[in-house]
């Protein structure tokens, strides 16, 4: 069934199993029980903490029982303190108003939310009128993660609540033998109108096929999916998000024509993110009117090409292996890039390769663009040199987040290596725009301390060079330096990139901030 | 020192009156703020202070809320009491947390005027807090236990009672 792939190029997990397997080292089954955790704690924040956290969490399986009153109460000290201190026995509880009741039970794990229910007739009425959020770490029985009654628990609490669905997220089950349950569970989601979903997968085997009925979620806002294979979108099964704005699509295989036609239909689409992707969709291909950011992290495209993208502000990547082109064509408002790896990815702007010693026109031009990621090895020639006809890619450009690694082919020392920055001139972001210039990590003397006296010289515009550091210790170090643009503040940024950082539109800068003088 | 600080009163539903300085409270409750805002033109050059009717709110439970805005929206306080820190557990989150716990470690009714207030005066903080308070209490405990702690009477018939544990049997 699989013998017409290509090698290296997945478009089932069988392949992506087989690879696994192939390679020296863990096994794919002990591969995919690390990634998935990984995947997991990339996922948007839990609506209530589960319930692992709690120090008293004798009291979950104490809750687990029945309700009658002699299942254990004489060694629930806790419940003793509260029974000490009862108001007046006046129900004030139940007499809240509905939308303050509901925000209470919005604030309870699933289980617990769904127990009020037999309080009183009160209760009931005020648990059906409640949207649903339903997260399955809260289902989680005293069998652990005994798949069997946590999926039919979760079936039964999303067909039980008549709905509307305000939240789902699902990160404990395998699927897998589950296939009824599981397309009850996405077909009640969507008759449910549910808004925020967050599906992931706990594979093995892999390959498993998501039901078509996501396809029906026309109230999502949000919607995480891990672990995944991706429904054809045929013209009987067209997506339909007319309000999807949050995208995520992790470890999943989504083909080329599903991802073009999720994008296509999606209009209020503004984040967008690949994580570990498997070479499907081969290429990234964006064509959008109103995404704002789109993140690659970890996956390993063939290409990325930005094709028509006029509401784009941020560009992200966290890249791993391979080179790969990543090409812009119409991104009239990106204002964030990064993170470029001068050795991974092969930049295009306008049509252009952007090779070092380029002479940059217009056409290769982002005027727009204001902070830039760069990870560069210093005692490369060629990087190097690469990194500065970038500068004059960004003319415009405000902040520089440099992230030195070090060569594992680095060029010989020549002098004129070392003399590279020092014979350099001027360029438009130096003389006009640049302000702040973050260093990730420390530059090897004669290498990348050659380009920080470069900016210093040339910055007409420089005001701050940040030494990005997590040690709050280091929080005080402040000092200044002389350059072309006058005093130039030296201090420490606090580092930021991270997976939440670079879907966070709300951040002014993903990579770090400078930390405000105490 | 503090002299040219506008202070604003509040008086509570039995008519117990409460200052504040106005800083303070505009940017704790979005309520009263709205309220002073309101008022603001016709005392622009009077040096009468301005007395604010809270008519839902009563003053033990007024005294409360004021003592936890002013923990938590004087930026001078905040910074200007080394003690708070200093009872701080390494793993708190932040000064206050301690301050929180305590401050929602009363008895259902008092937590209940205080979710009541919160949401009246509109500091969503404190909104946050009483709520997840209250949610609290209802975690992890049996049925039987949240009717007794919060009075809760069971008005279910048999046949009811049998049907609503049916249909929420998932969450037992």
């Amino acid at each position: 069934m699989d013998s017409d792939s290509e090698e290296g190029d997945f478009s089932t997990y069988a392949q992506v199993e087989r690879a696994f397997n192939s390679m020296e080292g863990p096994s794919a089954q002990e591969r995919i029980d690390c990634i998935v955790p990984f995947l997991v704690s990339l996922l948007p924040a839990p609506y209530v903490p589960a319930l692992e956290v709690e120090p008293d969490s004798d009291d979950d399986r104490f809750s687990l029982t029945s309700s009658d009153s002699e299942s254990g109460a004489s060694d629930d000290h806790d419940a003793l303190a509260f029974a000490a201190v009862p108001g007046d026995g006046e129900d004030r509880i139940s007499r809240l108003p509905d939308t303050l009741l509901a925000d209470i039970i919005h604030r309870l794990p699933t289980k617990d939310a769904g127990r009020t229910a037999t309080l009183s007739t009160h209760w009931r009425r005020m648990w059906a009128g409640t949207p649903l959020l339903v997260d399955d770490a809260h289902l989680l029985g005293a069998g652990g993660t005994n798949d069997v009654p946590v999926v039919r628990a979760l079936a039964r609490c999303v067909a039980a609540h008549p709905g509307p669905v305000r939240g789902a997220r699902v990160t404990r089950v395998s699927f897998h033998a589950h296939e009824y349950a599981l397309r009850r569970l996405v077909a009640d989601l969507a008759d449910k109108d549910v808004r925020d979903l967050i599906l992931v997968n706990r594979p093995w085997p892999l390959d498993m096929p998501l039901p078509d009925d996501i396809l029906r979620c026309a109230s999502l806002e949000r919607l995480y999916l891990g672990v995944w294979k991706f429904p054809k979108t045929t013209a009987a099964h067209p997506p339909v998000f007319p309000d999807l704005r949050e995208l995520g699509l992790f470890h999943s295989l989504v083909r080329n024509e599903e991802l073009d036609s999720l994008l296509a239909h999606c209009p209020k689409l503004e984040v967008l993110s690949l994580v570990m992707s498997y070479h499907e969709p081969l290429r990234l291909h964006l064509t959008s009117n109103s995404l704002k950011i789109a993140v690659e992290w970890m996956s390993s495209f063939d290409e990325v090409v930005v094709e028509d993208a006029p509401s784009l502000e941020r560009l992200l990547f966290q890249s791993i292996l391979g080179r790969k082109p990543v090409k812009i064509f119409r991104a009239p408002r990106l204002e964030v890039l990064g993170v470029l790896d001068l050795d991974l990815h092969k930049l295009e702007i306008g049509g252009t390769v952007i090779k070092a010693g380029l002479k940059v026109s217009a056409s290769n031009m982002v005027p727009s663009l204001k902070i830039l990621a760069v990870k560069v090895q210093f005692e490369c020639n060629r990087e190097a040199k690469m990194l500065s006809t970038l500068l004059k890619c960004f003319p415009c450009l405000e902040t520089l987040h440099i992230m030195p690694t070090p060569s594992e082919t680095p060029d010989s020392i020549h002098e004129h290596d070392l003399r590279f920055w020092e014979h350099l001139g001027p360029c438009e972001c130096l003389e006009s725009h640049l302000k702040t210039v973050m260093l990730h990590g420390s530059l090897v003397e004669g290498h990348g301390a050659g380009f920080v006296r470069y900016v210093m010289r040339e910055g007409k515009t420089l005001k701050t060079i940040a030494i990005v550091c997590s040690d709050e210790e280091a929080s005080g170090c402040r000092e200044s330096a002389v350059g072309r643009s006058g005093e130039i503040t030296l201090c420490i940024a606090t580092p930021r990139w991270c997976f939440q950082a670079a879907i966070d539109l709300s951040l002014d800068d993903p990579f770090g901030s400078v930390r405000p003088q105490a | 020192m503090a002299s040219e600080k506008k202070v604003v009163f509040l008086r509570s539903s039995d008519g117990e009156a409460f200052e504040v300085s106005e800083e303070v409270i505009s940017a704790a409750s979005v309520t009263i703020k709205g309220m002073i805002d309101e008022e603001s033109p016709s005392r622009a050059d009077t040096a009468a202070t301005t007395t604010l009717a809270i008519p839902n709110v009563t003053a033990a439970t007024l005294s409360r809320v004021l003592h936890y805005v002013n923990k938590h929206f004087d930026a001078a306080a905040v910074v200007g009491r080394p003690d708070d820190y200093i009872f701080c557990a390494p793993g708190d989150e932040h000064p206050l947390a301690r301050f929180d716990d305590d401050f929602v470690d009363v008895d259902n009714d008092t937590l209940i005027d205080l979710v009541h207030a919160a949401e009246y005066l509109h500091i969503k903080k404190l909104f946050d807090l009483t709520c997840k308070a209250v949610a609290d209490k209802l975690k992890g405990r049996t049925i039987d236990q949240i009717r007794e702690t919060f009075g809760i009477v069971n008005d279910y018939t048999v046949e009811e009672e049998v049907e609503v544990y049916r249909e929420n049997s998932w969450a037992f």
